[in-house]
């Protein structure tokens, strides 16, 4: 499986659930973008990491700002462009954050893995 | 992902990595950490606009609230004047009296001075409506008896306090959670008074009101007489008893303009004595006041600046309490609605003074408190006066079924000799949330204005029916989702939400206590 695929695919289902099923980025957007980043990191190759880790919190931020602008719009506009945008940039500090320690530890678990085959 | 391309050592060694793949994994750090510091950023930013002190006191009320009709806004603002800290404790005994000019720390309880409900629509001119705090009402929440407005709060902050005390509660706790039920009781006590919703509150205490009117000195106020209030010290006999109750401001201003400081500003507010019309002009005072901050705010950018908005906020963030359930950053967003003449103040008639049991009190009529509140703020009057009004009680009219505004049409026949009134109402009744739907002429001409209603559409039309004191009637001519409203010769247009500038003032005709103070500059008050 090529790790765009649970990277950004992960993200946009969870981002595109929530504002279908629950009106607004919820708790499935933030879980699907750190599955994504994690998955991401297991079935990429080594030369790979190094853009999981760096586009982990891109993707996250990225997927979140298109999928509620263009599910809310409305509410962007004018004074709502500073007050709604500042709000949601702060929603997506923590999964970003997660999303690359996900990340993180899926590397650190596979070079463990390797390290082991290696020595076994 | 990417592809690495890489050149191997001579000698076999590692392979290096080519310039362009050094340079593309440089610039994707150098974007993942920019956007991972600005999430850092903005979120710190919302914590610390949210770090205002947070307060549950409007669950009670909300279990009870009167329906909305459209997507506006109530926040009762309240001005609590007491001489104790948020914990409890007395302030300084100097600070009480030198700076504050509020006597001593032992005199005062726990009384809201300052009732002010501020109504914000969905779009339209912003109004605000005090209530006079010696306004004798039914009180909720506190002992369930006729008190002053103002002493909603004491009484039910002393009737908690003495559950948690036997409960073993005690110290900072104690306060704290005692205040919430005066809170709780002041809510609840507005909202039955005017039978609005409150959506949201804020309370500020003096301590408050004089740390906001430290950080925003010099500010500029506007008196159409000179005043001169002396201070008269409080005697008492060695008992103890009162002999003179103090008073005084020690404020002297003259007539026009004046730049006040903190403890100017706050004898500004608080003066009583020496004034025509006593403390129906110190509620005159407090509107003018907020007016000419707000002004100095519009003035320096403050409520535009989000930054700014935030600096004042951690000023005064210590002294203020609001509802748990307020976002800042929505308010923060509605601010800039506040400003440029957009907000009007009003204060809530009386009918007569009167002395009861010992106590100067104004006697109000509780059911036209509420039609005129309600043609304020662009709402159906009640039809009739509810009956408790003449008793003096304030029982609440039921407020009906939720009404799904947005999903409802409203087609507007015009049957009244008015010119262009279908149109006219059509937008108005867009502006209260519903759907507009056709604008067309009568064929006929009703002396009454009638309100018919297709399937899942009757609380709207319930609703709108209140608006014209009309009955709703199920009509199989109305499409599903529809409301036909055909406007009579009876048709007179009632005040809107929302209404464009056709209605600036829907409070020229209402009668009210003293003129309007309009903000957008600097009022001028007596």
């Amino acid at each position: 499986m090529p790790a765009v695929l649970p990277a950004l695919g992960l993200p946009v289902f969870g981002a595109l659930a929530d504002e279908l099923f629950g009106g607004g980025l919820g708790w499935l957007y933030p879980t699907c973008a750190v599955l994504g980043a994690a998955m991401a990191a297991l079935v990429a190759t080594r030369r790979g990491w190094w853009w999981i880790v760096t586009g982990a919190p891109v993707v996250t931020f990225t997927v979140a700002c298109v999928v509620d602008y263009l599910a809310h719009g409305d509410s962007y506009q004018g004074a709502g462009l500073a007050t709604q945008g500042l709000q949601l940039i702060a929603a997506q500090f923590w999964p970003m954050v997660a999303a690359v320690g996900a990340v993180l530890l899926a590397v650190a678990f596979r070079n463990h893995r390797a390290r082991r085959s290696q020595h076994g | 992902m990417a592809e690495q391309r890489s050149t191997r050592r001579p000698g076999g060694g590692r392979p290096r990595t080519a310039p362009l793949v050094v340079a593309g994994r440089t610039a994707a750090l150098g974007v993942s950490l920019t956007v991972l510091a600005a999430g850092g950023f903005a979120w710190y930013t919302v914590n610390d606009l949210n770090g205002v002190t947070r307060s549950h006191a409007l669950d009670e009320a909300k279990k009870n609230a009167p329906k909305h009709l459209d997507k506006s806004i109530n926040i009762l603002l309240i001005g609590l004047d007491s001489r104790k800290d948020m914990d409890g404790n007395d302030l300084p005994k100097e600070f009480v009296q030198d700076e504050l000019h509020a006597g001593s720390s032992e005199i005062g309880g726990y009384n809201t001075n300052s009732l002010i409900v501020l109504h914000i629509p969905p779009s339209g001119k912003v109004q605000a409506v005090s209530v006079p705090r010696d306004d004798w009402v039914q009180t909720y929440g506190a002992d369930g008896k006729m008190h002053k407005v103002k002493e909603a709060y004491g009484y039910a902050k002393d009737a908690a306090e003495q559950k948690l005390r036997a409960k073993g509660v005690k110290g900072a706790d104690l306060e704290h959670q005692s205040r919430e039920a005066g809170r709780s009781a002041t809510i609840q006590t507005v909202q039955k008074l005017l039978d609005v919703p409150i959506d949201h509150f804020a309370e500020v205490n003096l301590l408050g009101f004089y740390d906001i009117a430290k950080a925003l000195e010099p500010i500029t106020v506007c008196l159409n007489k000179p005043v001169n209030d002396p201070i008269v010290s409080r005697v008492t006999d060695s008992k103890g008893n009162v002999v003179r109750p103090g008073g005084g401001t020690g404020l002297q201003l003259p007539a026009g303009e004046s730049q006040l400081n903190a403890a100017q500003a706050l004898s500004f507010v608080r003066q009583r004595h020496n004034l025509t019309n006593g403390d129906l002009d110190r509620t005159h005072r407090q509107q003018a006041f907020i007016a000419s901050v707000e002004y100095k705010l519009k003035q320096q950018g403050v409520l535009d600046d989000l930054g700014k908005l935030q600096a004042l906020l951690d000023v005064v963030k210590k002294d203020v309490v609001i509802d748990d359930d307020w976002k800042l950053l929505d308010f923060a967003q509605q601010a800039p609605n506040l400003t440029g003449g957009n907000v009007e103040f009003n204060t809530l008639p009386i009918d007569k003074f009167a002395t009861i049991g010992g106590q100067e009190v104004n006697q109000v009529d509780p059911a036209k408190l509420r039609r005129i509140v309600k043609q304020l703020f662009g709402q159906a009057p009640d039809p009739a006066p509810a009956p408790a009004a003449t008793t003096g009680t304030t029982g609440t009219p039921d407020p009906g079924p939720a009404v799904d505004a947005a999903n409802t049409t409203v087609d507007v026949q015009n049957g009244s000799p008015v010119t262009g009134a279908a149109g006219e109402e059509s937008k108005a009744l867009a502006a209260l949330g519903y759907r507009a739907g056709k604008v067309t002429t009568a064929d006929t001409r009703p002396r009454t204005t009638t309100v018919k209603y297709g399937a899942g559409a009757k609380d709207a039309a319930q609703q709108l029916a209140a608006r014209y004191g009309a009955t709703a009637a199920a009509s199989t001519a109305v499409a599903a989702g529809h409301v036909q409203i055909v406007l009579g010769a009876d048709y007179t247009a009632p005040p809107a939400a929302g209404a464009p500038a056709a209605d600036p003032s829907p409070a020229v005709t209402l009668q009210m206590q003293g003129p309007p103070v309009k903000a957008g500059g600097v009022p001028c008050v007596d």
